[in-house]
């Protein structure tokens, strides 16, 4: 008994076309890592160059600025370090958020949540282009190892675990196979694990590789995640063994276990998903953006029409930050009128982007639960959410965004509002952002509706596969059990 | 002979439960996924319509400002749509739907749906008739196809049929027309929702139009269909028996449907890289502060044009101009920013432009993929249709700017900046009047992939055919 599944590995390893949908799978896997190791490059090379170019240019305005108070050189009408209009008014600065476990497993664009962020006293970060990626291209999705482990590695488990009875009861061989002393469901179950270890071992091993290669400095946060996902994975494969393995308990030919496998993948990884997403979209619907954009509009000309009153307003409650000196016209616009009302924007428009962010978050929720209805859809979600790209994540970044905003502001305030000029400790204490990991039980919490769902399936599954594989006859069918 | 065969084909396969149960399923996938469709067209218009009116009404109730500040404020459009998109969404999920026209700055198409709502990318495609109609008609064409001869051979009728003087080639055509005379339901009921739906929902100045784009994306769906048929008779009648064909046919829709696809754009993306979005504005930035082909940045220009315009109008210096200088400013500004812009995107058009030759490449291997460029460029939903308002609504907005420079240029004098516009300024432009494109500027702009789509039904379906009824043995 112990020999079976070294028999059932020696043949599988003999037959040519084994070996070629392995050989295929394991490319694919190879691009779909390529493909998402790339991506991450980019934006990490992306986020450093922003990184370095804020620090040169902070570095520049602070030396610019002791040359000036040396008396080294003259002030110019533009550009002066000493003036905060001029100095930080325009100023964006890069933000990133907390590093996600496992980026490099997606290459989904555009990110939902964005890998830098440029905030400043001006800046709104509510209406962000999505990237110059030609659409034709978004459309048909990223080829990454989420699209190759949920989508593509199914159809190669159902194409090599079509056969495993069915085709020896269309050859014939089926009653020789039962008259051999080993009952017909052991034979199904051997073979089935040792087609499992093929397709999820050299599978596993290149997704392990690609993320400590590309998260070596921060395994510590990646392994828990790392094990996480192998074990969703783990479970989402058998759960679609386990299915091959039903079929071919009852199936006569090869022809119908193969017709029903695929049409079970079409219903449990595109119709179900797409229902549920039908569903939930209904009940929590997505932000409605149109709406968030006449909100904004409306707001802002408001505010514009009551300018002056805002202007008014703002320095009644800050009377120490009147301006010193009489500003020209430009001076008088973007200091005493539009840095007012940029506030005052700010405190109307954020109920309508938390408003936006809540929507996101009721979705992704009702989504997770939806999750319990098909694996594909657990596993996507919870693939999604290790590469970084659950709404709460998001969430966090851009409420810690907004207090950093709120803290930079509030440093330049007073100079910037009275227009007096800036000194070098005003460069020197700038704040700057950090962004604290999400808490682990919070962001724990998450996963566990979706590898639940992945584990209730996969058992599932097993339990009626096992089940179904021990009745299994030489003639298929499972009222033939026991012959 | 073949006409007989066919009918006979058409009767056996009519009489078949396992197929009248899936005929069935795929028309009824293919009616929910329409009328879903229907419902989420139906809305988008509704949305679009009200919130281009408010945005309208913004701009004519902004009040007083500048304005270039006004042009700033600038207004939004979104991305009008042919009523077959109810049938085929296209880039709709993933192209932003609407364009913020304000100075200085080409319009993007911003607010992605796929941004916001987590449940347009669940799957590995978007739900509609049209995939409904591609993946699952095709997944039953090639099915179909490769059960249609071995199960034949394998029971003896073949030898039978031949037995009785019909040729192999007879034989095949006759049963390949047969099996397409099954397909033809479900495209036939297809047709009928689209010409119905796009003719039932189009204005009735465009319904000449809708009607025949209708019927050329029925016949590129059948195209299709007949192509993946005859793929899967080929195979069934090369493979030595019904179980090899059908594992084949099996790989060659994952190959087609699942893999082709997302492996054309990757590899569309390796061999011509998109450039990043800050990479693309420090180029914009870069040619417009330094300039290009041999002419100076823009403060060299605007030293340039301060000189000219104190020399034009004959005074000492721009404070004594009797006309705003800043409005001639600015209008030389945009159009400098212009020839920047239209300079950069044609260089962003040539990488998509890149990118489509490889997605094309290998259409020529996988036609679902010229047949889904077909199928999008006929319902007006592809980049070329965005494309097209882009440019309308490119050139509206420099319009635009130049009517708010224009006040700027007329009202003041010298180097004043300050000065308000009104509500009756703000009258005075027009709202965007887009004329969508015909039929047939869209067959124009989709010649590759009809070009393989009718290649692959005619040569290709040929030498497969010729090539099966060589190969076939009873």
């Amino acid at each position: 008994m112990r020999r079976r599944p070294v028999a059932e590995w020696r043949l599988l390893a003999r037959a040519p076309a084994s070996r070629a949908i392995v050989i295929v799978l394991l490319g694919l896997t190879a691009f779909g890592a390529f493909n998402g190791a790339q991506r991450l490059d980019e934006e990490r090379d992306e986020i450093q160059a922003a990184l370095a170019a804020d620090r040169e240019s902070f570095a520049g305005r602070r030396a610019a600025l002791v040359e000036l108070e040396a008396g080294r050189t003259e002030e110019g009408q533009f550009g002066s370090p000493r003036k905060a209009h001029q100095a930080i008014l325009g100023a964006r600065r890069p933000l990133m958020p907390s590093p996600a476990e496992l980026p490099v497993i997606s290459a989904f664009s555009p990110r939902p949540t964005p890998s830098l962020l440029p905030v400043g006293i001006l800046t709104r970060h509510s209406d962000q282009q999505a990237g110059l990626e030609d659409p034709t291209n978004r459309l048909d999705g990223p080829f990454d190892l989420i699209f190759v482990t949920t989508w593509l590695l199914p159809l190669f488990a159902l194409v090599l675990g079509c056969d495993v009875l069915s085709g020896d009861r269309e050859r014939g061989r089926a009653a020789l196979l039962a008259s051999q002393g080993t009952p017909l469901g052991a034979i199904v179950i051997s073979r089935l694990v040792v087609r499992y270890l093929v397709l999820a071992v050299p599978t596993a091993l290149i997704v392990a590789a690609t993320v400590v290669v590309m998260e070596w400095e921060q395994m510590p946060a990646a392994l828990p995640a790392l094990v996480a996902w192998l074990m969703a994975f783990g479970l989402y494969l058998a759960f679609w063994f386990a299915l091959a393995g039903s079929v071919n308990a009852v199936a006569r030919s090869t022809a119908s276990a193969a017709i029903f496998l695929l049409s079970l993948w079409v219903a449990v990884a595109v119709v179900v998903p797409s229902l549920a997403g039908a569903i939930v979209s209904g009940i929590a619907p997505p932000p409605d953006r149109l709406q968030g954009i006449l909100a904004f509009r409306d707001i802002e000309a408001d505010l514009n029409r009551r300018r002056d009153e805002v202007t008014d307003a703002y320095y009644a409650a800050s009377p120490e930050n009147r301006p010193i000196v009489q500003g020209d016209e430009y001076e008088e616009y973007f200091v005493t009128e539009l840095y007012p009302r940029q506030l005052a924007f700010d405190e109307r428009f954020a109920p309508v982007t938390d408003a936006m962010e809540d929507a996101r978050i009721r979705q992704a929720r009702l989504l997770r639960i939806a999750g319990l209805a098909s694996p594909t859809l657990a596993f996507t979600l919870l693939s999604r959410d290790l590469a970084g790209e659950a709404p709460e994540r998001r969430r966090a970044f851009y409420a810690a965004a907004d207090e950093y905003q709120r803290r930079w502001r509030q440093h330049f305030d007073h100079k910037l509002a009275s227009m007096r000029p800036l000194t070098v400790l005003d460069y020197d204490g700038k704040p700057e952002f950090s962004v604290s990991p999400e808490p682990v039980p919070a962001r724990w919490k998450r996963t566990v509706l979706p590898l639940l769902a992945l584990g209730l399936s996969a058992a599932g599954a097993v339990f009626f596969g096992v089940r179904l594989a021990r009745r299994a006859t030489p003639f298929g069918g499972p009222l033939h059990a026991g012959g | 002979m073949f006409a007989l065969v066919a009918r006979r084909e058409l009767l056996l396969q009519l009489r078949d439960g396992r197929l009248r149960v899936a005929l069935a399923l795929l028309l009824g996938v293919l009616i929910a996924a329409c009328a879903a469709g229907w419902v989420q067209f139906e809305r988008s218009m509704q949305e679009k319509g009200s919130f281009e009116d408010g945005a309208r009404d913004q701009w004519l109730t902004q009040g007083e400002r500048h304005p270039h500040r006004a042009a700033h404020y600038g207004t939004y459009v979104t991305m009008p749509e042919f009523g077959l998109a109810f049938f085929d969404p296209g880039l709709r999920p993933v192209a932003g739907q609407t364009l913020w026209l304000e100075a200085h700055s080409r319009p993007a198409f911003a607010n992605v749906p796929i941004q916001d709502d987590q449940t347009l990318s669940l799957g590995p495609t978007t739900v509609s008739g049209s995939a409904v109609l591609q993946l699952l008609g095709g997944l039953l064409a090639l099915v179909m196809g490769a059960v249609a001869v071995s199960s034949d051979r394998e029971s003896g009728v073949l030898r039978q049929v031949l037995a009785q003087g019909c040729s192999i080639r007879n034989w095949l055509i006759g049963k390949t027309l047969g099996l397409a005379a099954i397909l033809a339901i479900p495209l036939g009921a297809a047709g009928v929702v689209i010409i119905g739906g796009a003719v039932a929902i189009s204005p009735e100045s465009v319904r000449a139009d809708a009607a025949l784009r209708a019927l050329f994306l029925v016949l590129g769906n059948g195209l299709l269909l007949w192509v993946l048929l005859a793929v899967g008779v080929t195979l069934s009648s090369c493979l030595r028996s019904t179980r090899v064909a059908l594992t084949a046919a099996l790989a060659v829709w994952i190959g087609v449907f699942v893999l082709a696809p997302r492996a054309a754009s990757a590899l569309a993306e390796v061999a011509a890289p998109t450039p990043t979005l800050s990479a693309y504005r420090t180029a914009v930035i870069g040619a417009f502060n330094d300039g290009f082909d041999g002419r100076g940045g823009y403060a060299a220009q605007l030293e340039a044009l301060e000189t000219e315009t104190v020399q034009r109008y004959g005074v000492e210096s721009l404070a004594d101009l009797p006309i705003g200088f800043s409005g001639i400013r600015m209008q030389h500004m945009d159009a400098w920013s212009a020839e920047v812009d239209d300079r950069e995107f044609a260089r962003l058009e040539s990488i998509y432009a890149s990118q489509q030759r490889v997605r094309m490449t290998i259409a020529a291997f996988a036609p679902y993929i010229a047949a889904r460029a077909v199928s999008r460029g006929l319902a007006g939903t592809d980049w070329a249709h965005y494309r097209h308002f882009l440019t309308a609504a490119e050139r509206y907005r420099r319009n635009m700017g130049g009517q708010m420079n224009a006040l700027i240029e007329e009202r003041l004098a010298g180097e004043v900046w300050e000065m308000d516009g009104t509500d009756e300024d703000w009258a005075t432009v027009s709202p965007l009047r887009y004329t969508s494109p015909s039929v047939g500027w869209a067959l124009g702009r989709m010649a590759t992939p009809l070009a393989l789509l009718l290649a692959w039904a005619t040569l290709v379906v040929g030498v497969c055919l010729t090539l099966a009824a060589r190969r076939l043995r009873p």
